[in-house]
């Protein structure tokens, strides 16, 4: 007896009860479908995270003194960064001015900035550190390394805008920026653009194609105040950066908020984890419903071809064959129910991490009001190793559905069997 | 001597219903010779069929010897029984018992597939075993699409494409009209008479019965007449 005899009879079995073979195999589809999907887009999406975390700022941890809360409030000043520039792996931090509402002069128009409008954001920052905020990021036209304090380094967009009202600004222009201090008196600067920045995209920060950066010297003599509203410490290498979130918090306390990407991360990978253990208990929880609707099906199978059975011992069939008849039927349900499954699991991995493609930051960004959110470049990860996997343990799931119906139909006796109405 | 096709010696055959013993066969007695034609009449329950399942090692006897060309089931396993099944016996039964997902060429290569043979050679034999039957041109049609008579002579072509040394009917006539049954009697008289094979029919039908050289009559499991 051929393995194909066996194979040929099995499948024109399965043929000719269409409608229960094919329900029996949809049955069987939901697990692998739901475990590939499952498994293929957590992976990917992790892939995807840590290969976004790269480009924003696996090792920069943002620090923030939350408004508001009177004697407690912790106020960024030279004095406490000072501190913070101690803590053991900080390789250097950042003071940061943001600012919200002023009203630009430049090239005759007047823009007034708000938090609610999409014109510039101002930055007073070192312009040396730009190139650890935004890794990668490039310069088109001019230099970073302009010296004074009277100078600008823009974003692509507010060179070239995309809103018609917003003028064209070059390298050279003049840019005034005028804004109300806290005491109410009027200051106004004016900067020359030194530097245009290349397109950038939206960084986990702040968007830096839209924003006007000024040097932090700039910033002070704008804003008249000593306290920065945020921080970036920037850490020795990722591996600090857990170690140095919480001296931070220790020293500081909870009144200064510390967000790092590298945080940010975990804790999607966290839900994320979470989501697809609860898609992988429900794939096995099907998986035990097709063992069932197999086991179901096969008996009755065995029961309607008692007398086929008779047959095929009168003729000679062993024992054996009758038991390999019935499991590879069993088996076939399940390798063709693995196989739509895998198919499933394949497209439905393209949608089960549509929850977590969109990722926010905690805080607003400096100088808005909104947080930032930017979608992440997602590819679930199907490997011939997932893919074969899954099929394998269908295959088995029908075997071992099939085990005890095709027992009983290899005991039959023939004689018996021949008798069966 | 030359060995008997197959030998009764006092056989047995006790079914258990439960708790109730029902004799079949009760010490019966039979000597078939190789190449003979024999009739085995006899009314209802009077254990033509289980002479026959014991005659074809479908089943062992309770009590006394069986031998099949001179070999004795009730010392072989079940794998064993297969085997001489698939190699020397042919059965042929009323309700014809082809299989109804495959087509008549299908049914006939059955027997061959556990013998391993190959697919071209298993084609061969199939198509020469229903060319025999003057089936050779239905062969793609499944049973359902066939009349009884040619269903009948399917599983006639898939009894002897093993050239087996005995064919075994039981009633193979009783679910046919008297033409097709006219036409399964002689095929399976001119398959005793030109293939030198055994058969033993069992019948009601006196027609049927007719060619044969030998019949035999059983009642209460043992034989009453012979002529
Ligand atoms: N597998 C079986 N189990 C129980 N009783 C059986 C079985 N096979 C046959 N019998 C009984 O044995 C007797 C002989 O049956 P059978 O050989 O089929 O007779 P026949 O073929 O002459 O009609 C009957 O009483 C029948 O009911
Ligand atoms: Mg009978």
């Amino acid at each position: 007896m051929r393995l194909l005899d066996i194979l040929y009879l099995a499948f024109s079995a399965l043929r000719s009860r269409k409608l229960r073979t094919i329900l029996t195999i949809l049955g069987m589809t939901i697990g692998p479908a739901l475990y590939v999907a499952a498994i293929a887009s957590t992976k990917g999406y992790g892939e995807s995270l840590t290969r976004s975390l790269q480009t924003l700022g696996a090792n920069v941890i943002q620090i923030m003194s939350m408004p508001g809360r009177g004697e407690s409030r912790v106020e960024l000043t030279d004095k406490t960064l000072q501190r913070l520039s101690e803590i053991n792996g900080v390789a250097a931090v950042v003071p940061i001015y943001s600012i919200s509402s002023a009203t630009v002069r430049v090239k005759g128009a007047t823009v007034e900035l708000s938090p609610m409008e999409e014109t510039y954001r101002i930055i007073a920052v070192d312009l040396k550190y730009l190139d650890d905020i935004f890794k990668g990021l490039q310069i088109s036209e001019g230099n970073l390394s302009g010296t004074g304090s009277s100078i600008a380094v823009i974003g692509a967009k507010v060179s070239k805008p995309d809103n018609p009202d917003l003028p064209q600004i070059n390298l050279g222009d003049a840019i005034t920026i005028e804004m109300t201090a806290s005491g109410g008196e009027k200051r106004a600067i004016t900067v020359r653009v030194v530097g245009i920045l290349r397109e950038y995209g939206q960084g986990l920060f702040f968007n830096p194609d839209t924003t006007i950066f000024i040097p932090l010297r700039a910033g002070k003599r704008l804003t008249g105040s000593s306290a920065y509203q945020q921080a970036l410490v920037i850490a020795k290498d990722e591996s600090y950066v857990q170690q140095v979130q919480t001296e931070i918090t220790n020293i500081m306390g909870s009144n200064l908020r510390t967000f790092s990407p590298q945080q940010m991360v975990q804790t999607i990978q966290q839900a994320m984890g979470q989501f697809s253990t609860f898609l992988a208990s429900i794939s096995f929880m099907s998986f035990i419903v097709a063992f069932l609707a197999i086991m179901t099906t096969m008996f009755t199978s065995v029961t309607e071809r008692v007398r086929e059975i008779g047959i095929l011992k009168a003729v000679g069939f062993r024992t054996r064959h009758i038991l390999g008849l019935f499991l590879t039927e069993a088996a076939l349900i399940g390798l063709m129910g693995g196989l739509l499954g895998i198919i499933a699991g394949i497209v439905g991995a393209n949608f089960f991490y549509l929850p977590f493609s969109n990722i926010r930051a905690p805080f607003g960004q400096p100088g808005r009001g909104q947080a930032a959110t930017f979608s992440l470049q997602i590819t679930p990860k199907i490997t011939p190793d997932l893919l074969l996997a899954t099929l394998a343990m269908a295959v088995v799931i029908g075997l071992l559905a099939g085990l005890i119906p095709a027992w009983r139909a290899a005991r039959y006796r023939p004689v018996e069997a021949l008798r069966y109405e | 001597m030359e060995q008997p096709a197959i030998k009764f010696e006092n056989v047995w055959k006790i079914y258990k219903l439960g708790r109730v013993e029902v004799p079949a066969l009760r010490g019966l007695n039979i000597e078939i010779k190789r190449g003979e034609h024999v009739a085995i009449m006899g009314p209802s329950g009077s254990g033509k069929s289980t002479f026959l399942h014991l005659a074809g090692a479908l089943d062992r006897p309770t009590r006394g010897r069986v031998l099949i060309e001179g070999r004795d089931p009730s010392k072989m396993s079940d794998e064993e029984l297969s085997r001489l099944r698939n190699e020397l016996i042919g059965f042929v039964f009323q309700t014809f018992n082809l299989i109804p997902r495959l087509t008549a060429l299908e049914n006939v290569m059955l027997p061959l597939a556990i013998k391993g043979v190959n697919g071209e050679e298993r084609m061969r034999r199939a198509k020469e075993a229903l060319e025999m039957v003057g089936l050779a041109r239905r062969m793609n049609h499944r049973p359902i699409e066939l009349s009884g008579g040619e269903q009948q002579r399917v599983a006639i072509a898939r009894a002897i494409v093993t050239s087996p040394r005995i064919i075994l009917a039981d009633e193979p006539t009783g679910n046919l009209d008297s033409a097709s049954a006219a036409e399964v009697v002689d095929l399976l008289t001119r398959l005793n008479r030109e293939l030198g094979v055994t058969l033993v029919v069992v019948t009601h039908n006196p027609e049927t019965a007719a060619p044969a050289k030998r019949i035999v009559r059983m009642r209460d499991g043992v034989v009453y007449e012979e002529n």
